[in-house]
Protein backbone atom coordinates (compact mmCIF):
# COMPACT_ATOMS: atom_id res chain seq x y z
CA UNK A 1 0.00 0.00 0.00
CA UNK A 2 2.57 2.56 1.07
CA UNK A 3 4.76 1.73 -1.92
CA UNK A 4 2.13 3.41 -4.08
CA UNK A 5 2.76 6.64 -2.23
CA UNK A 6 5.92 7.97 -3.84
CA UNK A 7 7.59 11.35 -3.80
CA UNK A 8 6.22 12.12 -7.23
CA UNK A 9 2.68 11.75 -5.97
CA UNK A 10 3.40 13.81 -2.87
CA UNK A 11 5.05 16.54 -4.91
CA UNK A 12 1.98 16.69 -7.11
CA UNK A 13 -0.14 17.02 -3.98
CA UNK A 14 2.05 19.83 -2.68
CA UNK A 15 1.62 21.62 -5.97
CA UNK A 16 -2.13 21.45 -5.63
CA UNK A 17 -2.91 18.68 -8.08
CA UNK A 18 -6.28 17.36 -6.99
CA UNK A 19 -5.74 14.11 -8.84
CA UNK A 20 -2.97 13.36 -6.37
CA UNK A 21 -5.42 13.82 -3.51
CA UNK A 22 -7.91 11.53 -5.20
CA UNK A 23 -5.22 8.93 -5.78
CA UNK A 24 -4.20 9.00 -2.12
CA UNK A 25 -7.84 8.75 -1.17
CA UNK A 26 -8.27 5.69 -3.34
CA UNK A 27 -5.21 4.05 -1.82
CA UNK A 28 -6.18 4.58 1.81
CA UNK A 29 -9.96 4.92 1.92
CA UNK A 30 -10.82 1.32 2.80
CA UNK A 31 -8.32 0.80 5.57
CA UNK A 32 -8.84 4.28 6.92
CA UNK A 33 -12.58 3.78 7.01
CA UNK A 34 -12.31 0.47 8.81
CA UNK A 35 -9.88 2.08 11.25
CA UNK A 36 -12.03 5.09 12.07
CA UNK A 37 -15.14 2.95 12.34
CA UNK A 38 -13.44 0.84 14.98
CA UNK A 39 -12.98 3.99 17.02
CA UNK A 40 -16.33 5.75 16.64
CA UNK A 41 -18.57 2.78 15.74
CA UNK A 42 -20.94 4.96 13.78
CA UNK A 43 -21.22 5.18 10.03
CA UNK A 44 -22.18 8.84 9.81
CA UNK A 45 -19.35 9.94 12.08
CA UNK A 46 -16.89 7.79 10.15
CA UNK A 47 -18.04 9.33 6.87
CA UNK A 48 -17.28 12.75 8.31
CA UNK A 49 -13.92 11.81 9.78
CA UNK A 50 -12.63 10.17 6.61
CA UNK A 51 -13.66 13.22 4.56
CA UNK A 52 -12.06 15.52 7.14
CA UNK A 53 -8.79 13.60 6.97
CA UNK A 54 -8.44 14.35 3.27
CA UNK A 55 -9.65 17.91 3.63
CA UNK A 56 -6.96 18.43 6.29
CA UNK A 57 -4.29 16.88 4.11
CA UNK A 58 -5.32 19.13 1.25
CA UNK A 59 -5.38 22.28 3.35
CA UNK A 60 -1.99 21.56 4.85
CA UNK A 61 -0.40 20.37 1.63
CA UNK A 62 2.11 23.25 1.72
CA UNK A 63 3.54 22.01 5.00
CA UNK A 64 3.87 18.43 3.88
CA UNK A 65 7.28 16.97 4.69
CA UNK A 66 8.10 14.47 2.04
CA UNK A 67 10.98 13.02 4.03
CA UNK A 68 8.81 11.66 6.83
CA UNK A 69 6.45 8.74 6.45
CA UNK A 70 3.28 9.88 4.79
CA UNK A 71 1.34 7.00 6.24
CA UNK A 72 2.11 7.89 9.84
CA UNK A 73 1.22 11.50 9.04
CA UNK A 74 -2.13 10.34 7.66
CA UNK A 75 -2.81 8.03 10.59
CA UNK A 76 -1.98 10.75 13.10
CA UNK A 77 -4.48 13.08 11.47
CA UNK A 78 -7.12 10.34 11.36
CA UNK A 79 -6.46 9.30 14.94
CA UNK A 80 -6.79 12.83 16.29
CA UNK A 81 -9.92 13.57 14.29
CA UNK A 82 -11.50 10.28 15.37
CA UNK A 83 -10.76 10.88 19.06
CA UNK A 84 -12.15 14.42 18.85
CA UNK A 85 -15.23 13.10 17.12
CA UNK A 86 -15.74 10.33 19.69
CA UNK A 87 -15.28 12.80 22.53
CA UNK A 88 -17.82 15.21 21.08
CA UNK A 89 -20.27 12.41 20.31
CA UNK A 90 -20.25 11.09 23.87
CA UNK A 91 -21.49 14.48 25.04
CA UNK A 92 -24.60 14.22 22.88
CA UNK A 93 -27.25 11.90 24.21
CA UNK A 94 -28.45 10.66 20.83
CA UNK A 95 -24.96 9.89 19.56
CA UNK A 96 -23.90 8.45 22.90
CA UNK A 97 -26.78 5.99 22.69
CA UNK A 98 -26.03 5.18 19.10
CA UNK A 99 -22.39 4.40 19.78
CA UNK A 100 -23.34 2.30 22.79
CA UNK A 101 -25.88 0.39 20.73
CA UNK A 102 -23.59 -0.16 17.77
CA UNK A 103 -20.71 -1.25 19.95
CA UNK A 104 -23.01 -3.69 21.76
CA UNK A 105 -24.38 -5.12 18.53
CA UNK A 106 -20.87 -5.52 17.14
CA UNK A 107 -19.84 -7.27 20.32
CA UNK A 108 -22.83 -9.58 20.42
CA UNK A 109 -22.75 -10.42 16.72
CA UNK A 110 -19.23 -10.39 15.40
CA UNK A 111 -19.75 -9.54 11.79
CA UNK A 112 -16.23 -9.96 10.55
CA UNK A 113 -17.24 -11.20 7.15
CA UNK A 114 -20.23 -8.99 6.99
CA UNK A 115 -19.43 -5.41 6.46
CA UNK A 116 -21.45 -3.73 9.13
CA UNK A 117 -21.04 -0.13 8.02
CA UNK A 118 -21.50 -1.00 4.39
CA UNK A 119 -24.69 -2.75 5.36
CA UNK A 120 -25.79 0.38 7.20
CA UNK A 121 -24.92 2.52 4.18
CA UNK A 122 -26.81 0.17 1.90
CA UNK A 123 -29.87 0.30 4.15
CA UNK A 124 -29.78 4.09 4.02
CA UNK A 125 -29.50 4.04 0.25
CA UNK A 126 -32.36 1.58 0.03
CA UNK A 127 -34.49 3.92 2.12
CA UNK A 128 -33.50 6.89 -0.05
CA UNK A 129 -34.60 4.95 -3.08
CA UNK A 130 -38.11 4.30 -1.81
CA UNK A 131 -40.93 6.24 -3.43
CA UNK A 132 -41.50 9.47 -1.44
CA UNK A 133 -44.69 8.50 0.37
CA UNK A 134 -43.49 5.02 1.22
CA UNK A 135 -40.24 6.48 2.51
CA UNK A 136 -42.08 8.98 4.66
CA UNK A 137 -44.28 6.31 6.17
CA UNK A 138 -41.34 4.04 6.77
CA UNK A 139 -39.27 6.74 8.43
CA UNK A 140 -42.17 7.87 10.60
CA UNK A 141 -42.43 4.33 11.83
CA UNK A 142 -38.72 3.62 12.15
CA UNK A 143 -37.31 6.87 13.40
CA UNK A 144 -40.14 8.72 15.02
CA UNK A 145 -41.75 5.57 16.40
CA UNK A 146 -45.24 6.52 15.39
CA UNK A 147 -47.75 3.70 15.50
CA UNK A 148 -49.52 2.67 12.33
CA UNK A 149 -52.62 4.41 13.56
CA UNK A 150 -50.79 7.64 14.28
CA UNK A 151 -49.23 7.61 10.83
CA UNK A 152 -52.60 6.89 9.24
CA UNK A 153 -54.17 9.81 11.10
CA UNK A 154 -51.42 12.24 10.26
CA UNK A 155 -51.27 11.38 6.60
CA UNK A 156 -55.01 10.88 6.17
CA UNK A 157 -54.58 7.29 5.05
CA UNK A 158 -56.19 4.06 6.12
CA UNK A 159 -54.34 1.87 8.59
CA UNK A 160 -54.21 -0.89 6.02
CA UNK A 161 -52.50 1.41 3.54
CA UNK A 162 -49.88 2.31 6.14
CA UNK A 163 -49.29 -1.32 7.01
CA UNK A 164 -49.09 -2.26 3.35
CA UNK A 165 -46.61 0.53 2.65
CA UNK A 166 -44.35 -0.54 5.50
CA UNK A 167 -44.40 -4.15 4.36
CA UNK A 168 -43.56 -3.03 0.84
CA UNK A 169 -40.80 -0.75 2.12
CA UNK A 170 -39.19 -3.60 4.06
CA UNK A 171 -39.43 -5.90 1.05
CA UNK A 172 -37.87 -3.24 -1.19
CA UNK A 173 -35.03 -2.66 1.28
CA UNK A 174 -34.28 -6.36 1.54
CA UNK A 175 -34.34 -6.67 -2.24
CA UNK A 176 -31.95 -3.73 -2.53
CA UNK A 177 -29.57 -5.26 0.00
CA UNK A 178 -29.54 -8.53 -1.93
CA UNK A 179 -28.90 -6.65 -5.12
CA UNK A 180 -25.89 -5.02 -3.45
CA UNK A 181 -24.52 -8.41 -2.46
CA UNK A 182 -25.62 -8.47 1.17
CA UNK A 183 -27.25 -11.83 0.90
CA UNK A 184 -26.73 -13.57 4.20
CA UNK A 185 -27.60 -11.02 6.80
CA UNK A 186 -28.35 -12.39 10.25
CA UNK A 187 -31.98 -11.64 10.99
CA UNK A 188 -31.07 -9.96 14.25
CA UNK A 189 -28.72 -7.49 12.54
CA UNK A 190 -31.27 -6.69 9.89
CA UNK A 191 -33.93 -6.18 12.50
CA UNK A 192 -31.59 -3.88 14.36
CA UNK A 193 -30.83 -1.82 11.26
CA UNK A 194 -34.45 -1.51 10.25
CA UNK A 195 -35.98 -0.78 13.62
CA UNK A 196 -33.34 1.18 15.39
CA UNK A 197 -33.22 4.61 17.02
CA UNK B 1 -5.53 5.83 31.24
CA UNK B 2 -4.39 3.14 33.64
CA UNK B 3 -3.58 -0.40 32.51
CA UNK B 4 -6.94 -1.77 33.55
CA UNK B 5 -8.78 0.83 31.52
CA UNK B 6 -6.32 0.50 28.68
CA UNK B 7 -7.21 -3.15 28.21
CA UNK B 8 -10.89 -2.24 28.16
CA UNK B 9 -10.10 0.43 25.60
CA UNK B 10 -8.34 -2.19 23.51
CA UNK B 11 -11.34 -4.48 23.82
CA UNK B 12 -13.62 -1.59 22.89
CA UNK B 13 -11.65 -0.88 19.73
CA UNK B 14 -11.76 -4.51 18.71
CA UNK B 15 -15.46 -4.90 19.43
CA UNK B 16 -14.76 -7.29 22.28
CA UNK B 17 -15.97 -5.09 25.11
CA UNK B 18 -19.33 -5.92 26.69
CA UNK B 19 -21.94 -3.32 27.42
CA UNK B 20 -20.59 -2.51 30.87
CA UNK B 21 -17.09 -1.98 29.54
CA UNK B 22 -18.35 0.10 26.63
CA UNK B 23 -20.23 2.34 29.04
CA UNK B 24 -17.15 2.74 31.21
CA UNK B 25 -15.01 3.71 28.23
CA UNK B 26 -17.53 6.16 26.83
CA UNK B 27 -17.99 7.80 30.22
CA UNK B 28 -14.25 8.08 30.66
CA UNK B 29 -13.78 9.71 27.26
CA UNK B 30 -16.65 12.09 27.87
CA UNK B 31 -14.84 13.68 30.82
CA UNK B 32 -12.94 16.84 30.10
CA UNK B 33 -9.18 16.29 30.16
CA UNK B 34 -9.35 12.51 29.74
CA UNK B 35 -7.57 11.25 26.67
CA UNK B 36 -7.78 7.72 25.33
CA UNK B 37 -4.48 5.96 24.88
CA UNK B 38 -2.91 6.67 21.51
CA UNK B 39 -0.47 3.75 21.59
CA UNK B 40 -3.45 1.44 21.34
CA UNK B 41 -4.63 3.42 18.34
CA UNK B 42 -1.28 3.12 16.61
CA UNK B 43 -1.27 -0.62 17.25
CA UNK B 44 -4.80 -0.80 15.92
CA UNK B 45 -3.63 0.62 12.60
CA UNK B 46 -0.59 -1.60 12.41
CA UNK B 47 -2.62 -4.70 13.10
CA UNK B 48 -5.47 -3.88 10.83
CA UNK B 49 -4.91 -6.26 7.96
CA UNK B 50 -8.39 -7.37 7.03
CA UNK B 51 -11.00 -4.87 6.06
CA UNK B 52 -13.56 -4.71 3.33
CA UNK B 53 -13.62 -2.35 0.41
CA UNK B 54 -16.14 0.44 0.52
CA UNK B 55 -18.81 0.18 -2.09
CA UNK B 56 -18.32 2.68 -4.88
CA UNK B 57 -21.49 4.62 -4.05
CA UNK B 58 -20.31 5.04 -0.50
CA UNK B 59 -16.75 6.11 -1.21
CA UNK B 60 -17.93 8.42 -4.00
CA UNK B 61 -20.19 10.16 -1.54
CA UNK B 62 -17.35 10.65 0.90
CA UNK B 63 -15.01 11.97 -1.75
CA UNK B 64 -17.69 14.31 -2.96
CA UNK B 65 -17.72 15.85 0.51
CA UNK B 66 -13.95 16.24 0.26
CA UNK B 67 -14.21 17.92 -3.11
CA UNK B 68 -16.89 20.28 -1.95
CA UNK B 69 -14.62 21.67 0.69
CA UNK B 70 -11.31 21.57 -1.13
CA UNK B 71 -11.15 21.55 -4.87
CA UNK B 72 -14.28 23.54 -5.50
CA UNK B 73 -13.25 26.27 -3.09
CA UNK B 74 -9.82 26.62 -4.60
CA UNK B 75 -8.51 29.78 -6.12
CA UNK B 76 -9.66 30.44 -9.62
CA UNK B 77 -6.52 29.58 -11.45
CA UNK B 78 -7.28 25.90 -10.97
CA UNK B 79 -10.78 26.26 -12.17
CA UNK B 80 -10.25 27.48 -15.69
CA UNK B 81 -12.53 25.51 -17.93
CA UNK B 82 -11.02 23.60 -20.78
CA UNK B 83 -12.07 26.05 -23.44
CA UNK B 84 -10.42 28.98 -21.69
CA UNK B 85 -7.07 27.26 -21.96
CA UNK B 86 -7.19 27.39 -25.74
CA UNK B 87 -4.98 30.12 -27.06
CA UNK B 88 -6.57 33.33 -28.25
CA UNK B 89 -10.08 32.32 -27.34
CA UNK B 90 -12.71 34.99 -27.19
CA UNK B 91 -15.78 34.54 -25.09
CA UNK B 92 -18.62 36.94 -25.12
CA UNK B 93 -22.14 37.12 -23.97
CA UNK B 94 -24.57 39.39 -25.67
CA UNK B 95 -28.11 40.04 -24.64
CA UNK B 96 -29.99 41.67 -27.44
CA UNK B 97 -33.38 42.42 -28.85
CA UNK B 98 -35.24 40.05 -31.04
CA UNK B 99 -37.08 42.54 -33.21
CA UNK B 100 -34.12 43.35 -35.40
CA UNK B 101 -33.31 39.74 -35.83
CA UNK B 102 -34.72 39.40 -39.30
CA UNK B 103 -34.09 42.88 -40.58
CA UNK B 104 -30.61 42.14 -41.75
CA UNK B 105 -31.67 39.09 -43.62
CA UNK B 106 -30.10 39.04 -47.03
CA UNK B 107 -32.72 37.67 -49.42
CA UNK B 108 -30.22 36.36 -51.93
CA UNK B 109 -28.66 33.97 -49.46
CA UNK B 110 -30.09 30.71 -48.23
CA UNK B 111 -30.03 30.44 -44.45
CA UNK B 112 -30.04 27.56 -42.06
CA UNK B 113 -31.90 28.07 -38.85
CA UNK B 114 -31.46 25.99 -35.74
CA UNK B 115 -33.49 26.47 -32.60
CA UNK B 116 -33.05 24.61 -29.33
CA UNK B 117 -35.60 23.77 -26.66
CA UNK B 118 -34.52 22.01 -23.50
CA UNK B 119 -31.30 20.77 -25.02
CA UNK B 120 -27.98 22.15 -26.16
CA UNK B 121 -26.71 21.65 -29.68
CA UNK B 122 -23.30 21.70 -31.23
CA UNK B 123 -23.21 22.99 -34.77
CA UNK B 124 -20.24 22.97 -37.09
CA UNK B 125 -20.27 25.79 -39.61
CA UNK B 126 -18.95 25.52 -43.15
CA UNK B 127 -15.72 27.32 -42.27
CA UNK B 128 -15.02 24.78 -39.53
CA UNK B 129 -16.09 27.07 -36.70
CA UNK B 130 -18.11 25.45 -33.96
CA UNK B 131 -21.15 26.75 -32.15
CA UNK B 132 -22.56 25.41 -28.91
CA UNK B 133 -26.13 26.63 -28.76
CA UNK B 134 -27.61 26.92 -25.28
CA UNK B 135 -31.19 26.07 -24.27
CA UNK B 136 -33.99 28.08 -25.88
CA UNK B 137 -31.73 29.77 -28.37
CA UNK B 138 -31.85 30.27 -32.07
CA UNK B 139 -29.14 30.69 -34.62
CA UNK B 140 -29.42 31.58 -38.28
CA UNK B 141 -26.47 31.32 -40.60
CA UNK B 142 -25.89 31.27 -44.36
CA UNK B 143 -25.35 27.91 -45.98
CA UNK B 144 -22.25 29.45 -47.43
CA UNK B 145 -20.41 32.39 -45.93
CA UNK B 146 -19.68 35.44 -48.13
CA UNK B 147 -16.30 36.30 -49.58
CA UNK B 148 -15.63 39.28 -47.34
CA UNK B 149 -17.20 38.28 -44.06
CA UNK B 150 -18.70 35.47 -42.03
CA UNK B 151 -21.90 36.79 -40.59
CA UNK B 152 -24.62 35.08 -38.62
CA UNK B 153 -27.57 35.91 -36.40
CA UNK B 154 -28.26 34.86 -32.90
CA UNK B 155 -31.06 34.98 -30.42
CA UNK B 156 -30.22 33.43 -27.08
CA UNK B 157 -26.87 32.11 -25.86
CA UNK B 158 -24.16 30.48 -27.84
CA UNK B 159 -20.51 29.69 -27.49
CA UNK B 160 -18.36 30.01 -30.58
CA UNK B 161 -15.02 28.51 -31.46
CA UNK B 162 -14.03 30.36 -34.57
CA UNK B 163 -11.65 29.19 -37.24
CA UNK B 164 -9.08 31.83 -38.00
CA UNK B 165 -9.53 33.67 -41.28
CA UNK B 166 -8.03 37.13 -41.38
CA UNK B 167 -9.64 37.87 -44.76
CA UNK B 168 -13.18 37.27 -43.55
CA UNK B 169 -14.06 38.67 -40.13
CA UNK B 170 -16.49 36.67 -38.05
CA UNK B 171 -19.47 38.76 -37.07
CA UNK B 172 -22.37 37.80 -34.87
CA UNK B 173 -25.41 40.00 -35.08
CA UNK B 174 -27.93 40.14 -32.30
CA UNK B 175 -30.51 42.81 -32.69
CA UNK B 176 -28.77 46.07 -33.46
CA UNK B 177 -25.47 44.98 -32.09
CA UNK B 178 -22.77 43.37 -34.13
CA UNK B 179 -19.90 41.63 -32.46
CA UNK B 180 -16.83 41.24 -34.54
CA UNK B 181 -14.33 38.72 -33.41
CA UNK B 182 -10.66 39.45 -33.47
CA UNK B 183 -9.80 36.11 -31.97
CA UNK B 184 -10.93 32.54 -32.17
CA UNK B 185 -13.72 31.71 -29.78
CA UNK B 186 -16.50 33.48 -27.97
CA UNK B 187 -19.89 33.24 -26.37
CA UNK B 188 -22.97 35.26 -27.10
CA UNK B 189 -26.35 35.54 -25.57
CA UNK B 190 -29.22 37.58 -26.84
CA UNK B 191 -32.39 37.39 -24.82
CA UNK B 192 -33.75 40.58 -23.39
CA UNK B 193 -35.13 43.17 -25.71
CA UNK B 194 -32.62 45.87 -26.51
CA UNK B 195 -30.25 44.92 -23.73
CA UNK B 196 -26.80 43.65 -24.51
CA UNK B 197 -24.08 42.02 -22.57
CA UNK B 198 -20.72 41.04 -23.96
CA UNK B 199 -18.12 39.24 -21.92
CA UNK B 200 -14.70 38.26 -23.15
CA UNK B 201 -12.66 35.52 -21.55
CA UNK B 202 -9.61 35.74 -23.74
CA UNK B 203 -8.95 37.39 -27.06
CA UNK B 204 -10.30 40.61 -28.48
CA UNK B 205 -13.72 41.68 -29.68
CA UNK B 206 -15.19 44.81 -31.19
CA UNK B 207 -18.80 45.67 -30.46
CA UNK B 208 -20.71 48.00 -32.76
CA UNK B 209 -24.19 49.48 -32.44
CA UNK B 210 -26.10 49.73 -35.70
CA UNK B 211 -29.25 51.36 -34.34
CA UNK B 212 -30.95 53.68 -36.83
CA UNK B 213 -28.50 52.84 -39.56
CA UNK B 214 -25.65 54.64 -37.85
CA UNK B 215 -22.52 52.77 -36.95
CA UNK B 216 -21.28 53.49 -33.49
CA UNK B 217 -18.33 51.65 -31.99
CA UNK B 218 -19.28 50.74 -28.47
CA UNK B 219 -16.04 49.24 -27.37
CA UNK B 220 -13.12 47.01 -28.12
CA UNK B 221 -13.07 44.44 -25.38
CA UNK B 222 -10.15 42.39 -24.22
CA UNK B 223 -9.73 39.53 -21.82
CA UNK B 224 -11.86 39.65 -18.69
CA UNK B 225 -13.94 42.64 -19.77
CA UNK B 226 -17.70 42.68 -19.74
CA UNK B 227 -19.79 45.21 -21.55
CA UNK B 228 -23.38 45.95 -20.62
CA UNK B 229 -25.28 48.14 -22.99
CA UNK B 230 -28.84 49.30 -22.98
CA UNK B 231 -30.20 50.31 -26.37
CA UNK B 232 -32.92 52.36 -24.65
CA UNK B 233 -30.72 54.97 -23.03
CA UNK B 234 -27.41 54.29 -24.73
CA UNK B 235 -25.69 53.56 -21.45
CA UNK B 236 -22.46 51.60 -21.76
CA UNK B 237 -20.92 49.92 -18.76
CA UNK B 238 -17.65 48.05 -18.87
CA UNK B 239 -16.62 45.88 -15.96
CA UNK B 240 -14.06 43.24 -15.14
CA UNK B 241 -15.40 39.75 -14.98
CA UNK B 242 -13.60 36.76 -13.52
CA UNK B 243 -12.67 34.40 -16.31
CA UNK B 244 -14.47 31.42 -14.95
CA UNK B 245 -17.67 33.40 -14.49
CA UNK B 246 -18.03 33.75 -18.22
CA UNK B 247 -20.16 31.32 -20.19
CA UNK B 248 -20.48 29.11 -17.19
CA UNK B 249 -23.54 27.44 -18.61
CA UNK B 250 -21.35 25.80 -21.17
CA UNK B 251 -19.78 23.67 -18.49
CA UNK B 252 -23.15 23.29 -16.82
CA UNK B 253 -21.96 25.12 -13.77
CA UNK B 254 -23.74 28.13 -12.44
CA UNK B 255 -22.27 30.18 -9.67
CA UNK B 256 -24.11 32.90 -7.83
CA UNK B 257 -22.17 35.26 -5.63
CA UNK B 258 -24.48 37.32 -3.50
CA UNK B 259 -26.88 37.50 -6.41
CA UNK B 260 -30.47 38.65 -6.09
CA UNK B 261 -33.06 35.89 -5.87
CA UNK B 262 -34.73 37.51 -8.84
CA UNK B 263 -31.73 36.87 -11.07
CA UNK B 264 -31.12 33.43 -9.61
CA UNK B 265 -34.65 32.27 -10.37
CA UNK B 266 -34.38 33.71 -13.86
CA UNK B 267 -31.21 31.76 -14.56
CA UNK B 268 -32.60 28.57 -13.01
CA UNK B 269 -35.80 28.93 -14.95
CA UNK B 270 -33.92 29.15 -18.19
CA UNK B 271 -31.62 26.31 -17.34
CA UNK B 272 -34.27 23.88 -16.17
CA UNK B 273 -37.01 25.05 -18.49
CA UNK B 274 -39.43 26.00 -15.73
CA UNK B 275 -41.24 29.15 -14.71
CA UNK B 276 -40.91 30.67 -11.28
CA UNK B 277 -43.63 32.60 -9.53
CA UNK B 278 -43.01 34.35 -6.24
CA UNK B 279 -45.84 34.94 -3.81
CA UNK B 280 -44.14 37.84 -2.08
CA UNK B 281 -42.23 40.57 -3.86
CA UNK B 282 -39.74 40.82 -1.03
CA UNK B 283 -38.35 37.40 -1.94
CA UNK B 284 -36.66 38.92 -4.97
CA UNK B 285 -34.56 41.09 -2.64
CA UNK B 286 -32.97 38.08 -0.97
CA UNK B 287 -29.32 37.47 -1.78
CA UNK B 288 -28.04 34.07 -2.79
CA UNK B 289 -24.57 32.59 -2.99
CA UNK B 290 -24.43 29.08 -4.30
CA UNK B 291 -22.94 26.90 -6.96
CA UNK B 292 -24.86 24.51 -9.13
CA UNK B 293 -23.42 21.74 -11.18
CA UNK B 294 -25.16 18.80 -12.68
CA UNK B 295 -27.85 18.56 -10.04
CA UNK B 296 -31.49 17.85 -10.54
CA UNK B 297 -33.90 20.74 -10.16
CA UNK B 298 -35.17 19.24 -6.93
CA UNK B 299 -31.69 19.15 -5.42
CA UNK B 300 -31.10 22.72 -6.50
CA UNK B 301 -34.36 23.85 -4.92
CA UNK B 302 -33.44 22.09 -1.69
CA UNK B 303 -30.03 23.78 -1.75
CA UNK B 304 -31.66 27.10 -2.43
CA UNK B 305 -33.90 26.57 0.54
CA UNK B 306 -30.90 25.68 2.66
CA UNK B 307 -28.86 28.73 1.67
CA UNK B 308 -31.91 30.86 2.40
CA UNK B 309 -31.88 29.49 5.95
CA UNK B 310 -35.18 27.73 5.27
CA UNK B 311 -36.92 31.08 4.87
CA UNK B 312 -38.42 30.07 1.57
CA UNK B 313 -40.74 27.26 0.59
CA UNK B 314 -41.56 26.04 -2.86
CA UNK B 315 -44.26 24.09 -4.57
CA UNK B 316 -44.07 22.52 -7.99
CA UNK B 317 -47.08 22.76 -10.25
CA UNK B 318 -46.53 21.35 -13.70
CA UNK B 319 -43.93 23.61 -15.24
CA UNK B 320 -44.24 26.33 -12.65
CA UNK B 321 -42.53 26.56 -9.31
CA UNK B 322 -44.20 28.74 -6.76
CA UNK B 323 -41.77 30.20 -4.26
CA UNK B 324 -43.16 31.58 -1.03
CA UNK B 325 -41.70 33.07 2.11
CA UNK B 326 -41.24 36.25 4.07
CA UNK B 327 -38.55 37.58 1.80
CA UNK B 328 -35.82 40.05 2.68
CA UNK B 329 -35.38 43.77 3.02
CA UNK B 330 -33.24 45.30 0.27
CA UNK B 331 -29.52 45.63 0.95
CA UNK B 332 -29.78 43.61 4.07
CA UNK B 333 -27.11 41.07 3.32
Amino acid sequence: MSSEINSELLNALKEGDERALEKIFSIYKDKLYAYCFKIVKTKDLTDEIVADVFITIWKRRDQLQITTSFESYLVTIARNLAIDSLKQATKEERLYQEILLNASVLHAHPVDNLNYYELQAAVEEAIENLPPQRRQIFLMSREDHYTHKEIADRLHLSRNTVKDQIVKALAAIKAYLQLKGHTEIPAVILYFLLHRK
Amino acid sequence: MDDRLKSKWRRFLNNRADEEEITEILRYIREEGNEPDTDELNTLWEQLHTYTALRKEHSDRIYQAVEERTIRSRSKQFYLPQWAKAAAAVILIICAGISAYLVLDDKSTTFNEIATGYERRIITLTDGSEVVLNLHSKIRYPQKFGKDKRELFLEGDAFFTVTKDAQRPFIVRSGDVATQVIGTSFDISARETNKYEVAVATGKVKVVDHTAGAEKDLAVLTQGKTLSYSGHDGQVLIAEEALDEIARWKDRIIQFDNESMDKVLKVLGRRYGVKFTITNKKISDCRVSMKIENESLQTVMEDLRAVSNQTIAYEVKNNTIIVSGQGCTPDNH
